[in-house]
């Protein structure tokens, strides 16, 4: 029996989360009869499930329930949002119903008296007047005693309740579209599992006829069938089924006793049933076999009547074992083992009484093509191939070593590569489970809030086939919702402000999920409020999440992220829905913890979004391998960017600021982290002239450069976690076996970055970053002559300073005094080579041609000799950084890449002695 | 009749020490092991035991003796812990005892700081004394004796 029990809880709890979200499509599209066909098919199963389980009052207030939605389906009653909000709080009367089944078998003291009055009166078109919208407390405390009290008692339960018939007169053969499709074929798949059990069941029953239990089951299962049919619009089956579970009705209330002919008539029933359908399956519709003398056979059994014969219920299969009934009342069994002779090997006893399928014909069928799996089983899968992949890993390191040793075994080890990797794909994907899955409940939370708010919010989800490993799914629900009803709660605005702010009236939330590059990126999109960075920087200071000092540096998007901030709220009031202050914290703790990351943009007035990024899987992870201090260790690849390497020359590229190591990769700032010294073996930077390799990290958006000595391999790793012992350490993530049977630690990226204070220190960075568009905002756009000074070395001069560009010959340059000068336009000009200025490099003497900036001031000119022009460009300049060099004004990045702008004055005068002390009486002169 | 029970028995420094018999998992000669940087010094590192991932526990750190001689490599005492598996690095295995119960005797005050936290009592044998070591306490590091603690109060 407990299993029974089991399996109801089981999809009882499955269909009511589908029900949930079809109420709340519903109330979006009242007319959609297939949906309210399917709302009510499930209460109805659920209802009629009850009935011979025994739990009168889930029964019961499953009764009121499919009455009201009964009237609704016929039309006899329009959704409006007091009767969705009535069914959901039956359907979560339901749940909790179920949920003290399943925790002690019995069905709660909880009184469900008001609510089924509500229903009731709803049903009768009045108003519920009830507040049942809350759905915590949706058991509602009888609140109006003056309302009339509902005379018209829950009826007795009727497991027949022929009900699902309106559908199926209407239309013969319905129409089957792709959405109908995945209906009937889930439809197939159960019936086609439930009727193996039947057979077994019904040929045990013979045995012996008492079994109550046995009776049940079978009742139950033709029941379904039938429900289902109904609003599928397969009349054919339901009248079939119909009669056969008045038969069963007969039996189980002990009015008949199954004997042979019964049991017969019943086996007859269940191969029609398959028949039809197989035929379903194959062309959509319920063939044209005419089982009118099966169902007549039936009826008259039911009543109790004499049979003289059961007809065959299968007339287009081949062999048609037409013995007498006599013969079988005689061995009751042998007729039907001789119709499964075909049948094959079956070898459990039971399924030898399984007449022939038509699994020929159908191929491998809807049915065939999935079986349930216990999720253990797939658990302990997964960990087997986690350690077939480190074993993998290990033979093919040693094939490696030894290739060209044994050719054969080289070859074989290639080939366990490929399966395993295969076989790890496969397995993987057994896990995976379409995101969908958890956000089936949103629509519910949504609409339940919104109601509770007073707000008018849609949902939308795009994505949803997103699939996910199944413990991710688990682990990202919570955190999804919590962000979902924060949107709800403090997002969305009411309808009166957002008309105010001539938006729509009603919000939008939108989910969305897609893969990007081995993530699962889900984003959750409001067109609400959006976040408000003062107010949220005077909750911050007000809360002493921060000093008013650290706030006045913080940038835009810094501020907003306090939000991720523990103790931070800014909800005024605590409602029940959000504003504790434990909130986002939280969540991203939680999305952390599964290596994953949330991102938040906000807009203030326009809406926000939050943007989660999350592994794919969690079990087995790319990772790069590097080593440091002589031990190796995994980067996962997740939050790899870019492997850099410096030569020892590329290493003046290195500067500190403050004692901080940065690398300019690309016109951006790389903040740098010595691997060395971050796991405690090195101090100081006294390698920083070695040739070095710079990991590019990102973590929450931020990129840091972790400096390695070596990179060894990617590797497919598998995460163990470490033993408690190292829970102290934050800079390692977990434990993993390498190819050759040694333990490497793998780094926990999100905790270097915060134990080198690269978060925070980048966060400063973020600000400077912020300026700098600033000042480009405000600075006009330049033209700028770029140059090459000295073997690598760019400069760049303002084009406005440009007198011209000339180029001499070296044999025209002459000596005055200490300087070389050359005669141009009829002047003597000075020329500085920049290359002895500004690099230890000499100029370059066996190029015959100089190329030169001529720079004119006040009618005097002098060459700037440099070793290549190389461009001009029109480009906004933002000076990055001041600089203490003679002769530089800055350096900014060009063309993407890093330029000293020289400045002209300065460098005359340094290199020219007195060439502005006789600027005076020249002028004069002139 | 005379109650025994079985001990492994090892060596750590000048220790004879002694863990339950159906505690221990296994005895490892000396194993690879691959250090944890930023970690306890006690925590020697781990070992690949089997395609598990185990700590090593320098026994001679955790009891605050001498530090292992150079060349000596120690030997793996794998236990199972309430923490889960784990190793403890010993100098040397001795044989499994039986010893009757009743030459047990809680340690002695005189002991002093981590080794009487760390052992739950001592055999008396004919020619040396058994200390029976804690297992849960050795391995949770955080585990320190009280007098300790109320030092750093």
């Amino acid at each position: 029996m407990d299993d029974v029990i089991n399996e109801f809880l089981v999809e009882s709890f499955e269909n009511l989360d589908q029900l949930d979200q079809d109420l709340v499509d519903l109330e979006q599209d009242p007319s959609n009869t297939e949906l309210l066909g399917n709302v009510f098919r499930i209460i109805h199963t659920i209802k009629g499930t009850c009935g011979f389980l025994g739990f009168s009052k889930l029964e019961s207030l499953a009764h009121v329930g499919e009455n009201l939605l009964s009237r609704l389906r016929d039309l006899e009653l329009a959704l409006n949002p007091e009767i969705t909000s009535g069914v959901l709080a039956m359907f979560d009367g339901v749940r909790r119903i179920l949920s003290c089944i399943e925790s002690d078998q019995n069905e709660g003291d909880e009184d469900f008296t008001a609510l089924k009055d509500k229903l009731t009166r709803l049903t009768k078109g009045e108003s519920g007047l009830g507040d049942a919208t809350a759905p915590a407390e949706a058991a509602p405390a009888p609140q109006e005693e003056s309302a009339p009290p509902a005379n018209e008692k829950p009826e007795e339960p009727q497991p027949e309740a022929p009900a699902p018939t309106a559908a199926a007169e209407t239309h013969e053969e319905p129409e089957i579209n792709d959405e109908m499709e995945a209906v009937v074929n889930e439809f197939l798949v159960e019936s086609y599992e439930n009727l193996d059990q039947i057979d077994r069941d019904l040929v045990d029953l013979e045995q012996n006829p008492q079994d109550k239990e046995l009776l049940s089951s079978i009742f139950r299962i033709i029941h379904t069938i039938k429900g289902t049919c109904g609003f599928l619009g397969f009349s054919k089956l339901e009248s079939l089924t119909h009669v056969g579970e008045n038969l069963l009705s007969k039996l189980r209330e002990g009015e008949l006793t199954l004997n042979p002919v019964i049991a017969s008539a019943l086996l007859k029933m269940v191969d029609a049933v398959r028949q039809i359908l197989g035929s379903i399956e194959s062309d959509k519709n319920q063939g044209n076999v005419d089982y009118g003398s099966l169902i007549e056979v039936l009826s008259k059994l039911t009543k109790g009547e004499a049979v003289d014969e059961v007809p065959d219920a299968s007339p287009a299969s081949e062999e048609n074992p037409s013995e007498k009934v006599e013969a079988k009342a005689e061995t009751s069994v042998v007729p039907v083992a001789e119709n499964s002779a075909a049948s094959a090997e079956s070898v459990e006893p039971s399924a030898e009484k399984k007449p022939e399928r038509r699994q020929e014909s159908r191929g491998a069928g809807v049915s065939e093509s999935s079986i349930r799996v216990d999720v253990g089983l797939l658990d302990k899968l997964m960990n087997l191939v986690g350690e077939l992949v480190l074993a993998r890993n290990q033979i093919m390191q040693h094939s490696s070593k030894n290739d060209d040793k044994d050719s054969a075994f080289a070859a074989s080890s290639q080939h366990l590569n490929l399966i395993t990797t295969e076989l790890q794909e496969g397995v993987m994907k057994t896990r995976m489970q379409p995101i969908g899955n958890v956000w089936s409940k949103f629509p519910r939370v949504v609409r339940d809030l919104a109601v509770a708010c007073n707000k008018k919010v849609r949902i939308d989800m795009e994505g949803k086939e997103t699939e996910l490993d199944k413990t991710i799914i688990e682990a990202i629900k919570d955190p999804l919702t919590h962000i979902i009803r924060n949107s709800v709660d403090h997002g969305i605005e009411s309808p009166e402000d957002r008309i105010a702010k001539g938006k729509d009236e009603e919000g939008s939330l939108l989910l969305r999920a897609f893969h990007e590059g081995g993530q699962v990126i889900i984003e959750i999109v409001d067109d609400g409020g959006g976040i408000d960075p003062e107010r949220v920087k005077k909750k911050a200071i007000e809360k002493h999440v921060i000093t008013s000092d650290q706030a006045s540096r913080m940038g835009e998007r810094e501020l907003i992220n306090l939000i991720f901030a523990p103790g931070f709220s800014t909800a005024a009031a605590i409602t029940n829905v959000s504003g504790r202050g434990v909130g986002m914290d939280v969540v991203k703790t939680n999305i952390e913890k599964i290596g994953g990351s949330v991102d938040i943009h906000s807009k203030f007035g326009e809406g926000t979004t939050l943007k989660v990024k999350i592994p794919l899987t969690l079990a087995i992870i790319p990772a790069l391998v590097v080593t440091c201090g002589g031990e190796r260790y995994a980067i996962p690849q997740v939050n790899l960017l870019e492997l850099v390497r410096l030569d020892q020359q590329a290493n003046r590229d290195v500067e500190m600021i403050h004692g901080t190591p940065v690398y300019r990769l690309r016109g951006n700032l790389l903040p740098l982290v010595n691997l060395n010294e971050e796991l405690g073996f090195k101090q100081g930077n006294d390698n920083l002239d070695d040739a070095k390799i710079i990991v590019v990290l990102q973590v929450n958006d931020r990129h840091f450069g972790l400096v390695v000595e070596g990179i060894a391999d990617t590797e497919e790793i598998v995460v163990k976690p470490l033993s408690k012992q190292l829970k102290g350490t934050n800079a390692f993530a977990g434990a993993t076996i390498m190819g050759d049977g040694r333990v490497a630690l793998i780094l926990d990226v999100l905790g270097l970055a915060q134990s080198s204070r690269v978060l925070s220190e980048v966060a400063e960075r973020a600000l400077s970053e912020k300026t700098t568009v600033e000042a480009k905002k405000s600075a006009s756009t330049q033209n700028l002559l770029v140059f090459a000074v000295g073997q690598k070395g760019r400069m760049a001069i303002i084009l406005d300073m440009v007198g011209r560009l000339e180029e001499f010959k070296t044999s025209e340059v002459e000596k005055s005094g200490s300087l070389d000068v050359v005669q141009y336009r009829g002047e003597i000009m000075p020329l500085i080579y920049l290359s002895q200025v500004f690099s230890a490099d000499t100029y370059g003497e066996e190029k015959e041609i100089m190329q030169s900036v001529v720079y004119s001031e006040n009618g005097r000119s002098v060459g700037l000799v440099v070793d290549q022009i190389i461009d001009i460009v029109e480009e906004e300049v933002s000076i990055q950084k001041g600089s203490d060099r003679p002769g530089v004004l800055g350096t900014a990045v060009i063309k993407q890449r890093v330029t000293d702008l020289v400045d002209v004055r300065d460098v005359i005068q340094s290199t020219i002695m007195g060439y502005y002390d006789s600027e005076t009486p020249a002028l004069q002169e002139g | 009749m005379e109650v025994e029970k079985q001990f492994c028995t090892f060596y750590v420094d000048d220790l004879f020490l002694g863990v339950e018999v159906a505690k221990v998992q296994e005895v490892l000669r000396y194993q690879e092991m691959t250090s944890v940087p930023l970690s306890s010094p006690t925590v020697s590192g781990l070992i690949n035991l089997r395609g598990q991932i185990v700590t090593a526990i320098d026994l001679r750190k955790r009891l605050e003796l001498n530090g292992r001689p150079e060349g000596q490599l120690p030997m793996n005492v794998v236990v199972r812990t309430n923490e889960g598996v784990v190793s403890m690095l010993v100098d040397s295995i001795g044989d499994v005892l039986e010893v009757p119960d009743n030459s047990f005797e809680t340690p002695p005050e005189t002991i002093d700081g981590i080794t009487r936290h760390l052992v739950l009592g001592v055999y008396k044998l004919p020619d040396s004394l058994l200390l029976i070591l804690d297992t849960e306490k050795a391995v949770n590091l955080e585990s320190v004796p009280d007098e300790v603690k109320a030092k750093h109060a």
